[in-house]
């Protein structure tokens, strides 16, 4: 029985380990990415998308493993907490790793063209704040601290913020001429994908402070259409809390 | 139990043997066949000693067993960089490097983790007698950047001094034979304007040398009040050409020891480029103030600005941000390194503050001269930066 507690745990701990490692990998391929992207270095770009396939794989091993540990162990209370947040905490990484990618293929769509400074400047911001956020974020997750996890999210505000900013300079740049209608489309969607990694990070938070608490964000959505379908059953709760 | 401690201790032992002199595989594995004459020495005071020699060590040291367990980390492999993710980016290469060890070989890596700047880490391993792996990470970041700027400078220098010297040749091949006078007065200005470019180039690396290898002696009382109305008097038609709105503000009796001629060749430097990156209409400000025991001499610009990957590397010589742009605008691509050069001779410091698209401000700090025989109030000491 000892064993079988021992086998566990250490399949637990290397999930986790995986977890942290997988973050890492993808804080540091932000600001990689945001180099090639204003460098124009496709020599870059061409290794960071090839990249994606192992992380791809990574994730999906990882998926794996937290599936045989559901299977042959049955946790439950908080180590199926942590089970349950770390495959959902695997796609989060996975498709924020892909829209790292996606701003290197930008990188190459815009390749020649000469981005106004103002731009420029904007985009490095974003992107040193996404990748404050995961930053941030993963410590949250390894340190099992759910009053960090929960700062995320007003860190992420200060993304937005610059999200709409940023918007704002292409329309300027645009009709002053200094950046061409193909750039401006380029770039107007480069901005959103650091603004969705943002968004990968809350998520990824959201789940610490689940597997910590077993907070869970409340579904203003799924109570709105059950009011409109006439539904009296309540409100819609997820109760995991712990006492 | 005192096996294992014997063990680990002789391996310790041959690793601080391998970092301090990079003795060879042969002579590791004799040190490894020498055991007898550790045992006796070897106490629990000893691995004490060890471990604090090794955690004194920069390099980060790992011990592992075959089974790719750690056995020991020393301080630094502990938390080589500081920056967590880059940390645990570490700490995966090394494992992949044991796991790639366990059973026999050599081997070595660069890591290469963007962190602010990019950081360069090398991580050598070794199977010792495939007993023990050891991994030794190093942080290579200052000297792969030192190899940088050397082959960067002489590869810059030749293209720099190759360019005038192949147009001069080619045109005075052109107007070898050229009869119609027109075409020869074009040729012949082109000639000159080139070898002028090719001069300046020069002169700009013999200031640098000039600069470096100044001494003292030279040096007097400069009030810089005046040498900043100078530098601004004499860029003002430049800004007025630009359609730039060039201002001075600021203290008087900015007393500093030094060479007059090369703080205003400096600081006349700066303002250049600031006009230079500016776009119509735009606004370059030079003030001055005395802060503590400094004069400080801030130049504003509110132009193209600098992106952080390249604000540490702007002062090398010959280093260009925007290639293309440097040549429209006709620099030699030295002059950042001779103002770096003056101030760090005056016993200053320049710093540079800068963001794209916003602009840039560099702030030259340098010690404030009090001589004894004027009246000027004297500075509490105490209070700097």
């Amino acid at each position: 029985m000892e064993q079988i507690r021992k086998d566990f745990h250490n399949d637990l701990d290397a999930a986790r380990a995986e977890v942290i490692r997988l973050g890492a990998s993808l804080t540091e391929s932000i600001p990689r990415a945001t180099a090639i992207l204003l460098s124009g270095d496709l020599e870059g770009a061409d290794y960071l998308v090839q990249a994606d396939d192992e992380f791809d794989a990574r994730s999906a091993e990882l998926e794996a493993l937290c599936f045989e540990i559901l299977a042959l162990q049955a946790p439950v209370a908080a180590d199926l907490r942590q089970i349950i947040a770390i495959i959902k905490i695997a796609g989060e990484l996975e498709r924020s790793a892909d829209l790292v990618v996606n701003i290197c293929k930008a990188a190459r769509r815009i390749y020649g063209h000469n981005i106004d400074p103002i731009l420029r400047g904007v985009i490095s911001k974003m992107s040193e704040q996404a990748q404050k956020l995961f930053e941030s974020t993963m410590e949250a997750f390894e340190e099992n601290d759910a009053a960090k996890a929960a700062a995320i999210d007003d860190m992420d505000s200060y993304l937005d913020s610059l999200h709409r900013q940023f918007i704002q300079q292409i329309f300027e740049s645009h009709s002053n001429s200094k950046i061409d209608l193909q750039v401006a489309v380029q770039l107007a969607v480069v901005a959103r994908f650091y603004e969705r990694i943002g968004d990968h990070a809350v998520n990824v938070s959201e789940r610490t402070r689940f597997i910590v608490t077993g907070w869970v964000r409340k579904r203003d959505g799924i109570n709105r259409y059950k009011a409109r379908i006439g539904d009296t059953t309540g409100e819609f709760t997820l109760n995991l809390e712990q006492n | 139990m005192g096996v294992v401690y014997f063990l680990i201790g002789v391996l310790l032992a041959t690793a601080i043997a391998f970092l301090i002199s990079k003795r060879s595989t042969r002579e590791i594995q004799l040190a490894l066949t020498n055991k007898s004459a550790v045992t006796k020495s070897t106490t629990r005071d000893n691995f004490v000693q060890l471990f604090e020699i090794l955690d004194f060590l920069e390099t980060g040291v790992i011990v592992a067993d075959n089974n790719s367990n750690h056995k020991f980390r020393n301080k630094a492999a502990i938390a080589m960089t500081g920056i967590r993710y880059v940390d645990i980016l570490i700490d995966q290469a090394v494992d992949e490097m044991i796991k790639q060890l366990e059973q026999e070989g050599t081997g070595s890596r660069i890591l290469e983790a963007v962190a602010g700047t990019t950081r360069f880490l090398q991580i050598r391993g070794r199977n010792l007698k495939n007993e023990y792996i050891l991994v030794t990470v190093e942080d290579i970041t200052a000297k792969s950047r030192i190899e940088t700027v050397q082959t960067d400078f002489v590869a810059n220098l030749s293209h720099e001094l190759k360019t005038p010297i192949g147009a001069v040749a080619a045109l005075a091949d052109s107007l070898n034979g050229e009869t119609e006078t027109a075409v020869v007065w074009r040729l012949a200005e082109r000639i000159v304007s080139e070898s002028h470019r090719m001069a300046r180039i020069v002169d700009a690396l013999l200031d640098l040398s000039r600069i470096e290898f100044s001494g003292t002696e030279d040096w007097t009382e400069v009030d810089l009040a005046p040498v900043l109305v100078e530098v601004v008097s004499t860029n003002q038609h430049a800004a007025k050409r630009q359609g730039i709105e060039l201002s001075l503000t600021g203290a008087s009796h900015l007393n500093v020891l030094g060479d007059r001629s090369q703080l205003l060749s400096g600081f006349s430097n700066l303002v250049d480029n600031a006009i230079k990156y500016s776009e119509p209409g735009g606004i370059v400000s030079v003030s001055s103030s005395i802060v503590g025991q400094l004069v400080v001499v801030a130049i504003t610009d509110h132009g193209i600005g600098i992106s952080k990957q390249h604000q540490d590397r702007i002062f090398e010589r010959f280093y260009r941000v925007d290639k293309a742009r440097s040549r429209a605008t006709g620099g030699t691509g030295l002059g950042l390194s001779i103002v770096r050069h003056i101030v760090l001779e005056h016993g200053g410091s320049i710093d540079i503050v800068s963001e794209e698209g916003i602009g840039s401000t560099f702030t030259i700090r340098l010690p404030h001269f009090v001589s004894e025989s004027t009246d000027m109030p004297t500075i509490t000491t105490g209070v700097s930066l």
